[in-house]
């Protein structure tokens, strides 16, 4: 086993355009700067990012069909998406009030597709293979968390309010599975199968601005997460420890369960991104609603202000580093 | 030229929440309402800008134009809905010109 960090790997990472334009957001706002992306740009952006990556999804589920690998990649998935809220619920309760620990906690059993898709700019990169059928990995584990979430705090917050409001299901679970991201994912991926070569051969040059389309979201993410972060002032500490922590400890169980289930290391480090990565647009949104009590300026300054840079800066070449020691 | 003297009732609300609180109002009885999205202000909750993608930090403000009647059976309604979610509403006797 080698040891030795690869610094080339970091910096190679760091160095890419769409990790340099998150820095160029966040230093615009530590200078004052009036860059802005004009709103719903950004909103744009993400649809494209989605749209591309499921329709990239369905193409390559249209060549490889459907097999017991993927069947196996699902079930870890929604194994981690269903685990991560809970431990991580637990841990924040020594801190905060059930609603906030509970919304905190389904934003990291959930993910953050552009941390997976920086991961994919990553691979390609690097020159590793993967397989789309991630993608449908991704999809799945969006909406447990929210689930999983929304029942810690009907088991313990209820009790410390002695609120005797009753949660409207109806409205979490169309949250929770039909939130727009996901149709728009699932759909994309459904779109790519059913279209096959010809669909996915009209699409590329559509596919062929991915990158610029990368970068114009992370400038824009940067700018919200810089803004953002001023928010956690006096729960800081404890939120930074624990933002860092939790994805380290999601990424070493990711990579010890990719292990398991023979994933390759291109999918290994995807699926270790997932695991280690957290929702900031889709589940705060759906908790707040959920748990009107939680508070957002919580659960978005975490996932977007530091468990995101951290993945895109940080974890994406250290989990790889990791993936190529084990796997 | 046909002048009642109606209640306005104007609520700031998360943007987020607008979808189910318009349900409230409906079922409350205001026929129509006007909104405006995606408003930035600063209030309690502190700074809420909408130039952020994620619509849980967006605002919205709606106001309504009804009977003092009516006003009497909505009102309850949102202070029960805005206990739950950060917002205000104000309330106001307006002369309504009916055309």
């Amino acid at each position: 086993m080698n040891f030795l960090f690869d610094m080339s790997m970091v910096t190679g990472n760091i160095l890419s355009p769409p990790v340099l334009f998150f820095f160029l957001g966040l230093i615009s706002v530590a200078l004052k700067s009036d860059l802005e992306i004009p709103q719903p740009l950004p909103k744009l952006f993400s649809l494209y990012l989605l749209m591309d990556i499921g329709l990239h999804g369905g193409h390559e589920l249209y060549h490889s069909g459907f097999s017991w690998e993927l069947v196996t990649v699902l079930g870890a998935c929604f194994l981690m998406a269903s685990i991560i809220p809970i431990y991580s619920f637990f841990i924040l309760r020594s801190r905060f009030g059930s609603a906030d620990a509970a919304a905190i906690a389904a934003t990291f059993g959930s993910i953050s597709a552009v941390t997976f898709i920086t991961g994919i700019s990553f691979l390609e990169i690097q020159e590793v293979p993967y397989k789309g059928y991630m993608v449908a990995g991704m999809a799945l584990m969006e909406s447990p968390a929210i689930i999983i979430g929304v029942l810690l705090y009907n088991i313990y917050g209820k009790k410390e309010q002695k609120s005797k409001k009753k949660t409207n299901w109806g409205h979490i679970l169309r949250d929770a599975f039909f939130n727009g991201s996901i149709m728009l994912l699932v759909g994309a991926l459904l779109i790519g199968i059913l279209s096959g070569d010809k669909g996915w051969h009209d699409f590329q040059p559509f596919d062929s601005i991915f990158k610029g389309m990368l970068c114009f979201y992370l400038l824009d993410n940067g700018i919200v997460a810089a803004r953002r972060l001023k928010a956690l002032r006096g729960n800081l500490g404890f939120l930074l420890s624990f933002s860092i922590l939790m994805p380290l400890f999601n990424a070493a169980l990711g990579i010890g369960i990719a292990y398991l289930i023979g994933l390759s290391k291109g999918n290994a480090l995807l699926f270790c991104l997932l695991t280690a990565s957290a929702s900031y647009i889709a589940v705060p949104a759906a908790m707040r609603l959920a748990i009107p009590k939680s508070n957002p300026a919580f659960t978005v300054p975490v996932a977007l202000g530091i468990v995101f840079p951290f993945n895109v800066i940080v974890g994406i070449p250290l989990y790889y580093y990791l993936i190529q020691q084990i796997l | 030229m046909n002048i009642v003297k109606s209640v306005k009732i104007e609520v700031i609300l998360e943007s987020i929440q607008v979808e189910r609180f318009i349900e409230m109002l409906e079922e409350a009885g205001a026929h129509g309402y006007t909104l405006f999205g995606n408003i930035s202000g600063k209030g309690q909750n502190g700074m809420l800008d909408h130039n952020c993608r994620a619509k849980i930090f967006a605002n919205s403000y709606l106001f309504t134009i009804c009977s003092e009647e009516v006003a009497q059976n909505i009102l309850p309604q949102i202070a029960l809905f805005l206990e739950d979610c950060s917002g205000s509403c104000f309330t106001s006797e307006v002369n309504h010109l009916k055309l």
